[in-house]
């Protein structure tokens, strides 16, 4: 009992992980119609990033710089990758330029820091403690209240400052936010840098209990697909909801059945759900208008 | 009835036609013959192999570009259909002992069923959502295959010995061809394996399946009110793409005598889509292009002075074409200035470099970027551009085009008293909102009825119950036909299709990437009878019934007045144009019923008339037409009768001129003067 | 204030203006009205940046703002109450209010005071004042309309076009419509109206235009439009 319920926190915390990646899908695609293909690269770079500052300011001074980091990039993925691709309505186009920009930063990334995987510091001890009767790793308290808090922030944003709710309008309604004098070119890079800031956020919050590299947010990026279409693309609340479903069925996958099917679960579920289900689980089902 | 073709575009010459075939032909000759030559010119067994793997990836992706090119999806999974298919024949070696012949028929079988397996999830799902799909699909397997170690062998792999093509000794003699000629046979095994695949997806793309694929890429709603599922395609596409990924696994296990999990992941998919992509899409060169490109570029990137050389062509090239564009004062000349620079800049960067063998994937990831934003038709779409005699006739290459028959099937009917169609009661609901309340409407044969109403009245909601695209919240819809009456309420637009009833759409719905020959021959699909293997293997059936249905398009296309831009894609057609094809396509349904949306929409008075002349013409061939117009001068004119909808209820019903003077109807339009007064002593 | 010359517009190969030629006096209401199809609200996204213009010219106070983009144009004061009211559904009434006021919160536009403004926009429209913090999805079609000027008006506009107001609402909540119309034009705020019903339209211009497959087919002050028999014609077919 103990063990099981030592899996579900890990699962939790797993689970936050995807859903603040899938997090940046939504806010990306809310307002574009489009997402990158590449935010597993973006994890990555910002935990490398992380992991070269470290030694020279510590975690909590490094966080803000990698913030930076990301919100940079994503604003050049979205110039690079997926404005040129939006003007000439060409879906393909920013599928395959936001993977192309992926692969680009993966191989810049393994040049950079080379192959192989490398060790996170972690700025808290690393002996697990109990909690409620549970053992949990410190760590992975830190990676649920980073996440919780890092949504939470962006939700603040866009209930209370003016660019935040031009970004919820843009997302409601491209055309209509134009009309109100908002710049809805502008609202789509900045959805991009926030999106790629919370990749890279969670980057260095995972960081520290996985290994570290450039291949690092292949997977992790996939399986949060599967946790955004879970949820919808256009739903809030709903990515927390799967990536707990998410995190903790892998964890339990892993200790029960094996290691190596760990990441079954997930793909399985993201297959099985869209086959009944295209729009997710909370997902608003579209009326076709002919 | 003969017709001679007079060509509608004056930059492709009458002679146009023939010379892409003849080149197509011409290529085909070449490639035959390099292949049986090469590997006597070139004897190193090094570049024997190197060829070997181009005409396998070669299969592939020529599979690969019927789900890119033709059904317009990205898929991320075919480096795992490709692992499926390598460990379908090394795993029938690994415990059964079985050679090549029995690997490559493994192959094809396990990955189609696979390729099935793949199609259900993508079935309902399109763009981003597909590709996420597929890119999990693929991850599962390389996550299987390496778990299932009993089977796999898992993470070690599976070694085979040389592959035994031709076993002579089974017939008691020598192979005619020596010890040197024995090591050849694989070799040649693989090219007639190309060979094979390329014959059979020219006949596949040029059947009516190649044209469902590409319909359902164009338009998916209008496929399935044509009657042509686009369910049912979709899975046919996956399923014949997943045959050729896995004959080219089986033979690539046999080539390489190894086969790994880590080998068929996210890099190799990666690379497969980019080959696709530059080569070309939607041709034959363009995946073996694309092949050559991606295996031979990791060797040429491992040579440091041939990618300095190639890189100072590269920037030679593009000043060249720079300057060009800007002596000839082209439109984008200055868009064109990003391109030329990152192509000058690579030069000095390859100087500065020791070895890029490190960057491989950056340079990978650059070309994407550069096709996907420069050289969108891939290299053979690029070709094609610059020697527009080069461009396919498409599926209609060359064939001499003439009508034959009938355009439309007499209808019984006439001015019956019984009536066509019955609509009883019905009621569409939206969340709260009433789009229909509860509309009766009667329909009698052989008349065109009129449907009409202010902005949101309910017309095109009654339009998409009607053909299937909404699901009545209650009521019933009732067609008249032979056997009995049938419901239609409840069924989907390819079954209400089936029944004898079309339509045409308010925003034009055309298959556009397609001629407008090639539309009308996809609202013949149902006329079809041959299957699959019927297109692969060419019957005499297939090719018959190929010829007749063409022959009844042209007599279509000749009754809507477009005989002479048969050829012409439905894109570049005048607007005016598009609707009367749109109307030619629902005619090749067989109609007993023809609802029209908006028909006049956007058009010019000539073209106004030109459509009024074709619909009375199919009202006398007998077909019952439902009209929704705005245009009262089209109604009046044409209808028998006119339905008026506002606010989701019939208010008038009646002659045209009765409508016309209703003043209910009066009202519904313009709005009651009465509240007016009101408001004016508010 | 506002003046449009040879203005032709259209969709992807159609052409669906042909040639306009009207103009907005400062302080009037001026009313295009037409059947469906006519062209009215191609015209209305001409004019606010949604669709570029293929030819002509469209001058607001003497600037020239034909092919900017709508985010432009709101900037120099034209404010557009799209058809089909298009609300932000997840957002409550009071943020659709402030966020007409954007250009002015983030400095296109003098800032003047948006609190204010908004309280004026809850004394027009009572009916929002009672649900100012629910989703605007939530609002009925009347309250939503109500809401979209309300937001437009927030711009502190130099024009208001107003776009189909009446579509979709039962009769009672159109004479509220225009009622509110009325009491805008009382306080001379120049608006562009265009009606699909001609008659409730006509009640509240000063002048209008009738249009027909994209053109101007006459024009004249609008009490004498009311009775005139070519208004019906244009709509319902017949003897020009």
């Amino acid at each position: 009992m103990a063990i099981l319920l030592q899996l579900i926190a890990s699962g939790v915390a797993v689970g936050m992980i995807y859903a603040a990646i899938a997090f940046g899908y939504q806010l990306t695609f809310a307002t574009s119609k489009t997402l990158n293909f590449g935010q597993g690269e973006a994890l990555a770079l910002g935990a490398l990033f992380g992991l070269t500052l470290v030694p020279f300011i510590g975690y909590w001074l490094m966080i803000p710089l990698v913030l930076v980091f990301g919100f940079a990039l994503g604003a050049v993925v979205e110039r690079l990758g997926v404005r040129p691709a939006v003007k000439i309505k060409s879906e393909y186009g920013w599928i395959m330029a936001t993977i192309a920009l992926g692969i680009i930063f993966k191989n810049v990334a393994e040049n950079v820091w080379g192959r192989d995987d490398l060790k996170f510091p972690s700025p808290l001890p690393e002996t697990a403690i109990q909690v409620a009767g549970i053992r949990v790793l410190p760590m992975e308290l830190l990676i649920v209240a980073g996440a919780l808090l890092m949504m939470l922030a962006v939700e603040i944003f866009n209930r209370k400052s003016i660019w935040g709710k031009a970004v919820v309008a843009t997302s409601n309604d491209i055309d209509a936010a134009g009309l109100m004098g908002i710049n809805t070119q502008r609202v789509i890079t900045l959805s991009y840098s926030i999106s790629a800031m919370t990749a890279a956020f969670a980057g260095v919050l995972v960081a520290p209990v996985t290994l570290t590299g450039a291949t690092m947010g292949a997977v992790l990026a996939l399986k949060a697909f599967a946790v955004a279409i879970i949820g919808g693309l256009e739903s809030g609340l709903g990515v927390i909801v799967g990536g707990l479903i998410l995190g903790v069925a892998e964890t339990l996958t892993g200790f029960y059945i094996s290691t190596g099917y760990k990441d079954v679960p997930g793909l399985i579920l993201l297959l099985v759900v869209l086959s009944l289900r295209p729009v997710g689980l909370f997902g608003k089902a579209v009326i076709k208008k002919v | 009835m003969a017709q001679t073709l007079a060509p509608a575009d004056a930059s492709a010459p009458a002679s146009a036609p023939s010379l892409s075939r003849y080149a197509g032909l011409l290529g085909a000759v070449l490639l035959v013959a390099f292949l049986a030559a090469f590997p006597h010119v070139v004897t190193s067994s090094y570049y024997v192999h190197l060829v070997i793997v181009i005409a396998i990836y070669a299969i592939l992706i020529l599979g690969l570009d019927i789900v890119v090119g033709y059904t317009g999806q990205v898929s991320l999974g075919h480096a795992g259909l490709f692992g499926v298919g390598a460990y379908a024949a090394a795993v029938l070696f690994l415990h059964f002992k079985l050679g090549l012949w029995w690997g490559i028929l493994a192959g094809i079988g396990v990955t189609s069923a696979f390729g099935v397996l793949l199609a259900v999830p993508a079935l309902r799902v399109t763009g981003p959502y597909l590709a996420m799909v597929t890119l999990a699909f693929g991850t599962i397997i390389q996550i299987f295959i390496n778990e299932l170690t009993p089977l796999t062998n898992g993470p070690l792999g599976i070694t085979l010995p040389p592959a035994r093509v031709l076993d002579f000794s089974l017939l008691g003699m020598q192979a005619p061809w020596g010890a040197a000629g024995r090591k050849l046979e694989f070799y040649y095994l693989t090219c007639a394996a190309l060979l094979a695949t390329i014959v059979v997806v020219n006949r596949v793309v040029r059947s009516p399946f190649g044209r469902a694929f590409e319909a359902l890429r164009d338009s998916p709603i209008a496929c399935d009110c044509m009657g042509v599922s686009v369910y049912r395609y979709k899975v046919y596409a996956f399923v014949i793409s997943a045959a050729l990924a896995g004959l080219a696994g089986a033979l690539f296990a046999w080539s390489e005598r190894y086969v790994a999990p880590n080998s068929y992941g996210f890099e190799l998919t990666v690379l497969f889509l980019l080959a696709v992509t530059m080569g070309g899409r939607k041709s034959r060169a363009g995946p073996i292009i694309g092949a050559a490109i991606i295996v031979m570029m990791p060797n040429v990137l491992a040579d440091i002075e041939l990618v300095r050389i190639m890189a100072g062509i590269i920037a030679a090239a593009a000043l060249v074409v720079g300057a060009m564009a800007f002596l000839r004062r082209r439109e984008n000349r200055f868009a064109l200035l990003v391109p030329i620079g990152l192509c000058l800049a690579f030069f000095p960067a390859t100087l500065a470099l020791q070895s890029v063998t490190d960057f491989r994937l950056t340079v990978f990831g650059l070309m994407i970027l550069f096709v996907v934003y420069y050289l969108p038709d891939g290299i053979v779409g690029f070709v094609r551009e610059v020697i527009p005699a080069l461009r396919p006739a498409h599926t209609a290459e060359g064939k001499s085009l003439h009508a034959e028959g009938a355009a439309l099937s007499a209808q019984s009917g006439g001015a019956g008293a019984d009536p066509l169609l019955t609509v009883e009661q019905a009621l569409m609901q939206f969340g709260g909102l009433k789009a229909l309340a509860g509309v009766d409407l009667t329909v009698r044969p052989g008349t065109i009825h009129g449907l009409i109403g202010p902005n949101g009245s309910g017309k095109s909601t009654m339009m998409n119950v009607l053909t299937g695209i909404y699901k009545p919240t209650a009521g019933s819809v009732t067609l008249a036909r032979a056997g009995g009456a049938k419901r239609l309420d409840g069924r989907t637009p390819s079954e209400i299709a089936a029944s004898g009833v079309a339509r045409t759409f308010q925003n034009v719905q055309l298959f556009r990437e397609m001629t407008a020959l090639e539309n009308v021959l996809v609202g013949l699909h149902h006329s079809f009878r041959g299957n699959l293997f019927d297109a692969i293997l060419g019957t005499p059936r297939r090719r018959r019934e190929e010829r007749e249905q063409r022959a009844r398009a042209m007599a279509i296309l000749d009754f809507v007045g477009l005989g002479p831009l048969a050829q012409v894609e439905a894109r570049n057609l005048p607007y005016g144009k598009q609707r009367l094809l749109e109307i030619g396509r629902a005619l090749a349904l067989d109609p007993v019923l023809l609802l029209l949306d908006e028909p006049a929409a956007g058009l010019t008075a000539p073209d106004i008339a030109e459509l009024t002349a074709i619909i009375r013409k199919i009202r006398d061939a007998g077909i019952t037409v439902i009209l929704i117009e705005h245009h009262m001068d089209v109604v009046m004119g044409l209808c028998d009768r006119v339905s008026v909808l506002d606010f989701g209820h019939k208010i008038a019903e009646g002659s045209a001129r009765a409508v016309q003077e209703d003043p209910k109807v009066i009202e519904a339009y313009l709005g009651s003067p009465v509240a007016d007064e009101e408001t004016a002593h508010a | 204030m506002l003046e449009v010359s040879g203005l032709s517009a259209g969709y992807g190969q159609i052409e669906v203006l042909h040639g306009l030629d009207f103009a907005v006096p400062k302080g009037q209401v001026v009313a295009l009205i037409g059947s469906n199809g006519a062209g009215k609200t191609t015209t209305m996204r001409a004019l606010s940046g949604m669709i570029r213009p293929r030819a002509g010219s469209i001058r607001l106070n003497g600037r020239e703002i034909g092919g900017l983009d709508s985010y432009d144009v709101a900037r120099f004061g034209l404010a557009h109450s799209p058809e089909g009211r298009r609300v932000f559904p997840t957002l409550s009434v009071e943020d659709n209010l402030t966020l007409g006021a954007f250009p002015r919160l983030t400095g296109s536009r003098p800032k003047g005071d948006v609190a204010a403004d908004r309280d004026r926009a809850f004394e027009l429209f009572p009916r929002l004042k009672e649900r100012r913090t629910q989703l605007a999805g939530t609002l009925s079609g009347g309250e939503q309309q109500m809401l979209a000027m309300g937001r437009a008006l927030m711009l502190r506009p130099e024009i208001l076009l107003l776009d189909e107001p009446s579509m979709g609402l039962a009769p009672k909540l159109v004479e509220e419509v225009f009622r509110i119309i009325r009491q805008l034009k009382a306080e001379q705020v120049t608006m562009l109206l265009v009606e699909q019903f001609a008659m409730a339209a006509l009640g509240v211009a000063d002048h209008a235009y009738v249009l027909e497959n994209g053109r101007i087919r006459f024009q004249g002050p609008a009490q004498q439009l009311r009775n005139d028999p070519a208004v019906r014609a244009a709509y319902l077919g017949g003897s020009h």
